[in-house]
């Protein structure tokens, strides 16, 4: 629970620091699929929130890690290879920075 | 050879949608794995040398790039892709676009030096600045909403007037004065009475002193002190309140009969206090400087084309030719190129109403008509439809030509370009409005239609802006008959 917590918060603070100063991550993300409780977020001074600043993706490992098999056709084919069920399913991948609180629940 | 994915555990078929209490599909929770990123980095690294030149090309950082139109220009743009047409006769420019360096001295985070706050504010904003006053936190029951509060308010002690109100009276009786406080309305002083005497102008602009009549003394003492007790609910301490103003706020600026600017005030007296009026200010709005009228010289330049609207002489075509010597006449010498009378008296008569008639910039129009700027700039010039037999039909008003910047005699005027403008504004006189306003009157489909069509769109089709061929004629015999081609 003291991750989730740490995390969340964590994410909170990576993008105020986002629209108030810039990118602080290019790595970080939110790693649950479910929030925590309102209930649980207390205790929040004693948090240490760390961000290690990371490379961005360029423009095909980003798409690599958003898009769902049903869309590899938008990549060079060089990379079709790597999803065995090309044109098969359609599902999301999350990956990019701030896509827990913003693209989770798209299908 | 797929099934040898070094990744494929990222891009499953199968995984759970968990509703999560929700009503819809796009409401869910959609578990699927989590990315590890260096995982996804060796696996593209591993097929980066197949990339064409092209794509090894595009997978990188690249400067911004600023598309500006250059009128000069005209290439064929070849379409990237079947689905989008190529673009013909392309005037745009494409430079590379570097964002400007931080200073060494970096980002200011919060206010920079030299900004104009409190009393150098810049007019129009308010500011509390602009009188003295103490303030402190007290429970006071403030009216809020109607209501007493319960907690405590700020409240504000003014700092007393140390003239007496005759003293003040001789220095602000008859000039500018600012009422609203803090919001600053520009006002006139017409009066200021205490509770003896009325102090006014005379004719010959001295302040003179009469006492007050029956009435007034009875009426003057009580209106202080409602002024007083109001103000109080609202937590500002004035103390006894000596003197009132009597002002008449300004309504804006009008053409004067020389064809100048001149501030305009409103005909009803409102009464406030002297301890919340402002006397003197830092800068004055200049949206309510009265402006000297233009010279003829100015207004018309010699050489200018115009089109005259007179009953004689109507639509002609005219040059502005040498100014007569003596410009207090008003009057124009126009040469016309195909109209011959030898009697140049309507010309006179003519540029008297020119510079008397009100004129109104065109994005007030558009605001006041609710019709977009872009569909009124295009309506009020030439403005090309294509008719069923694909021929160019104008259904624009000839207000305004802006290329030969031509203007039409009593409808429409350009404002002399300000600082750092291009252009001047065009202005429209109320007959251009009227008008204006009959056209939409008369066919709201049609401007509706204009609203929507796309902007780059230079002569569209009859029907993108009517419904029927017959509903085209309709507006193109309305327009005829107003006779606006010249």
């Amino acid at each position: 629970m003291m991750r989730v917590k740490t995390d969340y918060i964590t994410g909170l603070q990576w993008v105020l620091h986002y629209y108030y100063q810039g990118v602080t991550s290019w790595s970080w993300f939110f790693p649950y699929h479910y929030a925590p409780m309102m209930s649980d977020l207390v205790d929040l001074e004693s948090l240490n929130l760390e961000y290690s600043m990371g490379k961005p993706f360029r423009p095909f490992e980003q798409l690599l890690a958003v898009l769902p098999p049903a869309s590899m056709k938008h990549l060079p084919s060089a990379f079709h290879v790597f999803s065995p069920h090309f044109l098969s399913a359609s599902c999301l991948f999350f990956f990019f920075v701030s896509s827990p609180f913003f693209l989770k629940n798209r299908t | 050879m797929r099934d040898g994915s070094p990744v494929k555990d990222f891009y499953p078929i199968d995984f759970k949608i968990d509703m999560n209490g929700k009503k819809n599909e796009w409401e869910s929770v959609v578990v699927v794995p989590f990315i590890d990123e260096q995982r996804l980095l060796v696996a593209a690294q591993t097929k980066e040398h197949l990339l064409s030149a092209e794509e090894a090309n595009r997978n990188g950082f690249g400067p911004d790039i600023i598309y500006t139109y250059d009128p000069k220009l005209s290439f064929t743009f070849p379409s990237p892709s079947p689905i989008f047409p190529e673009i013909k006769n392309c005037p745009c420019r494409a430079t590379k676009f570097t964002l400007p360096p931080v200073p060494s001295t970096g980002y200011c985070n919060g206010i920079l030096p030299g900004a104009r706050l409190g009393k150098k504010i810049l007019p129009g904003f308010p500011t509390l600045k602009t009188l003295t006053f103490q303030s402190s936190l007290r429970v006071h029951g403030a009216n809020l909403f109607g209501h007493d509060s319960r907690n405590p308010s700020i409240v504000f002690k003014m700092a007393p007037n140390a003239e007496t109100p005759e003293q003040l009276a001789r220095k602000v009786v008859g000039k500018t004065c600012f009422i609203d406080w803090p919001f600053l309305r520009e006002a006139q002083v017409i009066a200021l009475t205490d509770a003896l005497f009325a102090y006014t102008l005379d004719p010959q602009k001295q302040v003179i002193s009469t006492p007050l009549t029956q009435e007034q003394l009875h009426s003057y003492p009580r209106i202080m002190k409602d002024q007083q007790s109001s103000l109080e609910k609202k937590g500002i301490f004035t103390g006894v309140i000596p003197s009132i103003l009597h002002v008449t706020p300004l309504k804006g600026l009008k053409v004067n009969s020389a064809g100048g600017l001149s501030k305009e005030y409103s005909n009803e007296v409102v009464v406030t206090i002297p301890a919340l009026t402002v006397f003197e200010v830092e800068q004055e709005d200049p949206r309510f400087v009265a402006q000297q009228p233009l010279s003829l010289e100015k207004k018309y330049p010699v050489g200018h084309s115009v089109i005259f609207l007179a009953k004689k002489g109507y639509g002609s075509v005219g040059t502005i030719g040498k100014h007569p010597a003596d410009a207090a006449a008003k009057k124009l010498n126009v040469k016309l190129a195909d109209y011959h009378d030898e009697d140049p008296a309507f010309l006179a008569q003519l540029s008297e109403r020119e510079v008397s008639e009100q004129y109104t910039a065109i994005f007030s129009v558009s605001k006041n008509l609710g019709i977009s700027h872009a569909v009124l700039n295009r309506l009020t010039a030439s403005f090309y439809v294509k008719d069923p037999s694909h021929e160019r039909v104008n259904v624009g008003l000839n207000f305004k030509f802006s290329k030969q910047n031509q203007k039409v005699l009593g409808y429409s005027r350009r404002r002399a370009p300000e600082k750092e403008q291009t252009e001047g504004v065009w202005e429209l006189s109320r007959k251009a409005i009227d008008l204006i306003q009959a056209y939409q009157r008369a066919f709201p489909d049609f401007f509706q239609a204009l609203e929507d069509l796309p902007f780059e769109e230079k002569t569209p089709g009859f029907l993108e802006v009517a419904s029927s061929a017959a509903e085209f004629q309709r507006i193109v015999d309305w327009r005829a008959s107003h006779k606006l081609d010249k």
